[in-house]
């Protein structure tokens, strides 16, 4: 998976993670808070009315009490038992007197009186105004002392319709306190629905439960052993409203539980959770397809973002191929500050310094190459003049040329200790013993028209000298410095140890430099095709600077037509660390 | 490394699972809750003036704001006590944790009182007190009202002035109370024997108070204590008509009542803030129903007048 593509999945899942969680996080936490504030309305429009349901209880409990105790009861009972011998007049009169204490014709739907003496209900209306006979199991309040505050859910008392009442019943005694009879009062079920019960919509039902938990109130009018269990499967006896799932369809609903400690009446209010959540669900169809604009969008924003920050490390990696396949040009750019700047900044300096050793290798090989190749060439040409040279000599002894023999006999030995490896260390003394072997070739060259002189202390005799430190000094005084037209040619060499120093002196009498070719025999490197070089001067200089280090000094001094002294001090060692 | 990331995503991953649950969760279960509570039985003597009205608001909103049930019943009128006992007898019966009782018949409550220690439901008064048995009272003190009216009307009447009382039912503790109250401070400050003081009693409402006071007026009585606000208007209705100077004062803090001293039909006003009773009835039982003493609980009282009442509703 490519950096781009792993910018692009962290985009988009962080943020789809994020919008997702948000969406749902809002939903719930709105359906929550729809659900709640519902449950508290619902609950407390739900305390109203039973509130409203006490107070109509209260009012028709009260009713009945005052009704029970009032003396003009009691007189027209004892007219119709008495005077109207309980003929039919005598009861309609009753009739006509229970009508008459109906104040509240919206909410008490009758009143009955049990006379106990003729077995008879006179009720204040008027198409069923007695009825004969009474049945103590159908019309329990008749066989009680009276029915207490919780009223008595019963059916009607007569009619071709069996409906559910709400009564009230209390004993009626006589002015001796002997029971006559009992009075009571009802509100139909009907009534009390259509009054305080009737929510105005299918999605909302109220229903009214007795002590015992049967249906006494609905929309469809409850019939016998109606119990709420086969409605809902919670707590029904409880003050509470709560989110239940039907078992039947799986559909939720809310259910709030108002009790009344009065009447003992429990409130049901069932409310659809659908119909609650229905503009939600509207809101959250809204939601997802938010999402999946996001989602678009997020695509396109999440390539563009991935984009940005590929960038600059894309050309990194180009740079790096580029490096990679050898051009050490190469470079990256980036805005300052941030951490690919950093990073392009650490690369282009790590590439400049990898460029800058490499050329110091390739630098270091050629030198290394050449000088190689020079020593091979070296080595080489002094092998073959030696053993040239050594026929020569044998020749020339042979012929009975001694003085040629001796001189390619010097010459041989000069070279003999050129390429003699075993040490790059010598005493001075045998140092002086190559010079001298070097001049006498000289001399014979240039016909004697120089002189040496040698100035060596013994001490300095005994100290160890680089090889071949005072051949080329002579060699440059000889081949450079020496005037050929003039025999007193000289050169003189010294040597003493003063001080842990060794001092050594080559000086000539000859032509001297010019500056320029002074700096070339100091400075500068060999030129093999010129004749004028200073290879050994330089070289000289080189080895003691590399074996001695701060603890030499290496002087020329020269001055033109006057001749050329080289001064060259170091540590006086007389003991080789480092064998011959 | 792909385990260690693998378990940041099975992290990140269990979390957002647990939050859509825990949202999830909470559009379910219950919403709403209520504990189970007390429940309180009231009856009162009446419901037919301000001062009733006053008593059960102050009921009815103090169980609201404690969460407790209150079951209030009150019969036709304050004579009624048999109707009045049923209704006792039937909260009794019924499941309560106390009850308060204003009664009819402050002689007669010892039935009750046994019925409910049978039952251990705590019994209080409220309003009208015992006269028969020691039951927790709370309203205000009837002795210091009819000590009150005595001083406010020695203040105001001349010497030798003829003062009446107008009252309601003889069986009801606070007539009890005023009276004897009262005729004890008028004979402490002006001398008058009992008899001295005319004292109607049985008087329950306005147009009883009204014709009571013409006959006092009549009989060259200068000023009246009236029992109620309702029978004091009715009072100053009928000196009004008649044009007399009669020195009323009255008792209950009800709107007619504090009017008709603004506008000077009345001469004085003890308080008793209906509201304040109920109020302080229901909090006394449920502190008591809570573990608190079962203590009387008296509210002040105080003397209005046309020169104060302006301070007192401010």
């Amino acid at each position: 998976m490519t950096f781009r593509l792993r910018i692009m999945t962290a985009i988009l899942v962080v943020t789809l993670s994020g919008l997702s969680v948000f969406f749902f996080f809002t939903y719930y936490v709105a359906t929550d808070l729809v659900e709640s504030n519902y449950a508290k309305s619902l609950t407390e429009s739900m305390q109203l009315r039973m509130e409203q349901i006490d107070g109509d209880m209260r009012n028709v409990y009260q009713k009945t009490v005052s009704l029970s105790v009032q003396p003009e009861l009691i007189g027209v009972v004892d007219a119709y038992l008495k005077e109207y011998g309980q003929n039919a007049e005598g009861a309609l009169k009753v009739s006509d007197y229970l009508r008459s204490q109906n104040d509240s014709p919206d909410l008490i739907d009758a009143l009955f009186l049990y006379l106990s003496e003729t077995d008879q209900i006179i009720c204040s209306q008027e198409y069923r105004d007695i009825i004969e006979g009474v049945d103590s199991s159908q019309y329990i309040w008749t066989a009680k002392e009276g029915i207490g505050i919780k009223p008595l859910v019963s059916s009607d008392t007569g009619g071709d319709e069996m409906n559910t009442i709400y009564l009230y019943a209390k004993p009626v005694y006589s002015a001796e306190g002997e029971q006559v009879g009992t009075i009571a009062v009802s509100i139909s079920e009907r009534t009390m629905y259509y009054k305080l019960l009737d929510a105005g919509n299918l999605s909302e039902e109220y229903f009214l439960l007795d002590g015992e938990g049967y249906i006494c109130s609905a929309r469809q009018s409850p019939g016998a052993d109606n119990h709420v269990s086969g409605l809902i499967d919670i707590p029904w006896d409880e003050y509470r409203t709560e989110v239940v799932i039907s078992r039947d369809n799986g559909e939720k609903s809310i259910c709030a539980m108002v009790k009344s400690s009065f009447t003992g009446f429990t409130l049901l209010g069932i409310s659809e959770h659908a119909a609650l959540v229905a503009d939600l669900k509207q809101t959250q169809w809204l939601f997802t397809l938010m999402l999946f604009v996001m989602i678009i969008l997020e695509v396109v924003f999440a390539n563009k973002i991935a984009d940005m920050l590929n960038k600059p490390l894309k050309r990194l990696i180009d740079a790096m191929k580029r490096v990679g396949r050898g051009d050490f040009a190469a470079r990256t750019e980036a805005d300052q500050g941030d951490e690919f700047f950093q990073l392009n900044s650490q690369f282009n300096g790590m590439v400049t310094q990898i460029d800058e050793l490499i050329s110091q290798v390739v630098d270091e090989q050629n030198h290394a190459r050449q000088s190689e190749l020079r020593a091979l060439q070296y080595q080489i040409k002094p092998h073959f003049m030696y053993n040239t040279l050594n026929s020569i000599k044998y020749m020339a002894i042979i012929q009975g040329n001694e003085r040629v023999g001796k001189q390619l006999s010097a010459f041989i030995e000069l070279l003999e200790a050129s390429l003699n490896k075993e040490s790059d260390f010598s005493t001075l003394d045998f140092d002086l013993q190559l010079v001298k072997d070097y001049v006498s070739l000289q001399k014979y060259r240039y016909m004697g028209c120089f002189s040496m002189e040698y100035n060596i202390s013994d001490e300095a005799k005994n100290c160890y000298v680089p090889r071949f430190l005072l051949q080329p000094l002579v060699e440059n005084s000889i081949l450079h410095g020496m005037d050929t037209k003039r025999n007193d040619n000289l050169i003189k060499i010294k040597a003493n140890v003063s001080g842990g120093m060794l001092h050594i002196e080559v000086d000539d009498n000859g032509k001297g430099m010019t500056d320029e070719q002074k700096q070339k025999v100091l400075h500068q490197e060999a030129d093999t095709k010129r004749q004028f070089n200073g290879i050994g001067v330089f070289n000289t200089r080189e080895r003691l600077r590399l074996f001695y280090g701060q603890n030499m000094s290496f002087e020329l001094q020269t001055e033109l037509n006057k001749g050329t002294k080289y001064l060259i001090q170091f540590l006086a060692d007389t003991e080789l660390e480092e064998g011959i | 490394m792909k385990e260690r990331f693998a378990g940041r995503y099975f992290c990140c991953g269990s979390l957002l699972l647990v939050l859509l649950l825990v949202c999830g969760g909470c559009a379910r279960g219950t919403l709403f809750e209520e504990k189970e509570t007390w429940n309180i039985g009231v009856v009162l003597k009446t419901m037919d003036s301000e001062h009733w009205q006053g008593i059960r608001s102050g009921m009815e909103n103090t169980a609201k704001q404690h969460g407790v049930n209150l079951t209030l019943f009150y019969p036709g009128n304050e004579w009624a006590e048999e109707e009045q006992k049923v209704m006792i007898r039937d909260l009794l019966d019924a499941d309560i944790d106390a009850l308060i009782v204003a009664p009819c018949n402050s002689t007669n409550t010892g039935w009750f009182v046994d019925l409910a220690a049978e039952k251990e439901i705590q019994l209080f008064t409220a309003d009208t007190r015992s006269l028969d048995r020691d039951i927790p009272y709370i309203g205000i003190d009837n002795l210091e009202a009819g000590r009150l009216a005595a001083q406010y009307l020695d203040l105001k009447l001349p010497d030798h002035s003829k003062v009446a009382v107008i009252a309601g039912g003889s069986k009801q503790a606070q007539t009890v109370d005023r009276i004897s109250s009262f005729q004890k401070e008028i004979e402490s400050l002006r001398g008058l024997s009992y008899e001295d003081v005319t004292i109607i009693k049985e008087i329950s409402g306005f147009a009883d108070a009204l014709h009571a006071s013409k006959d006092l007026i009549n009989a060259d009585v200068k000023g009246v204590f009236c029992a109620s606000a309702v029978m004091g208007l009715g009072a100053a209705a009928s000196a009004k008509e008649m044009n007399s100077d009669l020195c009323i004062i009255t008792i209950d803090t009800q709107d007619d009542a504090i009017k008709a001293v603004q506008s000077g039909d009345i001469d004085g006003l003890i308080t008793q803030s209906g509201y304040e009773v109920g109020q302080a009835a229901v909090e006394t039982v449920v502190n008591c129903l809570e573990g608190g003493a079962r203590d009387n609980v008296y509210i002040g009282c105080e003397l209005l007048t046309r020169d104060n009442i302006g301070k007192y509703l401010n």
